[in-house]
């Protein structure tokens, strides 16, 4: 499929050695507790809470994402907590490669695989397990501690339900969507 | 204009909107990116709160917006009523309407919304979509046990990573 450019105005966003995009107009907090895997773009106002790390004298990052990965506008990435054995304390958001998060979506999941693809205006509970080459729809809200299997088409709202399955050819799919987004997303 | 009362160990972010006059009260916490504007009226926060990033409480009326003890309000809720009691939690993109408000204990679960001008007794779970609700007969011993823990950790940690706004 072939898709448009989007031009950028070049001091707006901050190119890392590892191809990394990063709005200035983003919010993030613990920036040293946060891992960006390369080629990822993080659009305007999209907030990260690489702060919010475990507890206890950890080197653990707070907030780990993969390659060719894109944090849509407004979009919020909080690590998720909860108390175990008596101690409250945060736990780490991993996030694999070519994952898309679309406009204004939350995210407070444990752990996203890779080749997923979340739309606008959805909420992913706190430790939401979702497994590689799924597609969350827009508005979905995903329940606190679902797991969502790979392969799977979510939609509706609180609780968003599976609807339908993905063919196997999605990670090339994804992968080549996420790509191509990154190449065509240049400074003008 | 307003002036920004805040109690001598609350923890207020500096990356935050806070306009018009408001007084935040011990051990509250406000994170970064939440907006706290008293419009009309003023805006009074109790103690032992949690406000977290891009929520929004605003005063749009001349009477005073009260919010009471150890509640937590999450990531991009919205609270425009006219107050609400004590250790309820508003979650992720809940919507507290015009002139109503909260009783103790209550939850206002993600994406739900309250009817304009009710006021909601205490102990009531709104959930779902399509929004139902339901009465807790449990007394909430989650949130008062999770919620002093969270209120710990997050004094510990926020002031290392970022700015608090300086109590007077």
């Amino acid at each position: 499929m072939e898709t448009s450019y989007t031009i950028y105005k070049k001091p707006e966003f901050i190119e890392t050695d590892t191809g990394n995009k990063v709005s200035r107009r983003s919010l993030i907090s613990g920036s040293q507790n946060i891992v960006l895997g390369g080629k990822t773009i993080v659009h305007s106002k999209c907030t990260i809470r690489g702060d919010l790390r475990r507890a206890g004298p950890t080197h653990q990052a707070a907030v780990l994402i993969g390659r060719f990965c894109s944090l849509g506008p407004s979009s919020v990435l909080r690590p998720p907590y909860k108390t175990y054995k008596g101690t409250f304390s945060y736990y780490p958001l991993k996030i694999g490669d070519h994952v898309d998060i679309g406009e204004n979506s939350i995210v407070e999941a444990a752990s996203i695989g890779s080749c997923v693809v979340i739309g606008k205006n959805c909420v992913v509970g706190r430790f939401a397990i979702i497994k590689d080459c799924c597609l969350i729809e827009d508005g979905a809200v995903i329940a606190p501690n679902t797991v969502i299997p790979p392969f799977s088409v979510v939609s509706g709202g609180s609780p968003a339900k599976v609807v339908a399955q993905l063919p196997e050819s999605t990670q090339e799919v994804f992968e080549t969507r996420s790509k191509d987004n990154y190449s065509k997303f240049i400074s003008g | 204009m307003g002036r920004l009362q805040i109690a001598p160990r609350a923890l207020v972010c500096k990356n935050t909107i806070i306009e018009g006059d408001v007084q935040i009260g011990n051990d509250t916490v406000v994170h970064v990116g939440a907006s706290i504007l008293a419009k009309k009226g003023p805006i009074i926060i109790g103690s032992g709160n949690i406000i977290s990033e891009r929520a929004v409480i605003v005063n749009n009326h001349s009477t005073p917006l009260t919010i009471g003890d150890d509640n937590l309000i999450e990531t991009d809720a919205r609270i425009e009523g006219r107050g609400m009691g004590h250790r309820n939690t508003v979650q992720v993109r809940a919507v507290v309407a015009e002139y109503s408000t909260l009783g103790n204990d209550c939850v206002v679960g993600a994406t739900c919304s309250t009817a304009p001008a009710e006021n909601v007794p205490d102990n009531t779970v709104l959930f779902g979509n399509p929004q139902s609700r339901r009465t807790r007969a449990d007394g909430n011993p989650e949130h008062r046990f999770t919620h002093k823990k969270h209120l710990e950790y997050i004094h510990e940690m926020l002031p290392r990573y970022n700015h608090i706004i300086e109590a007077e």
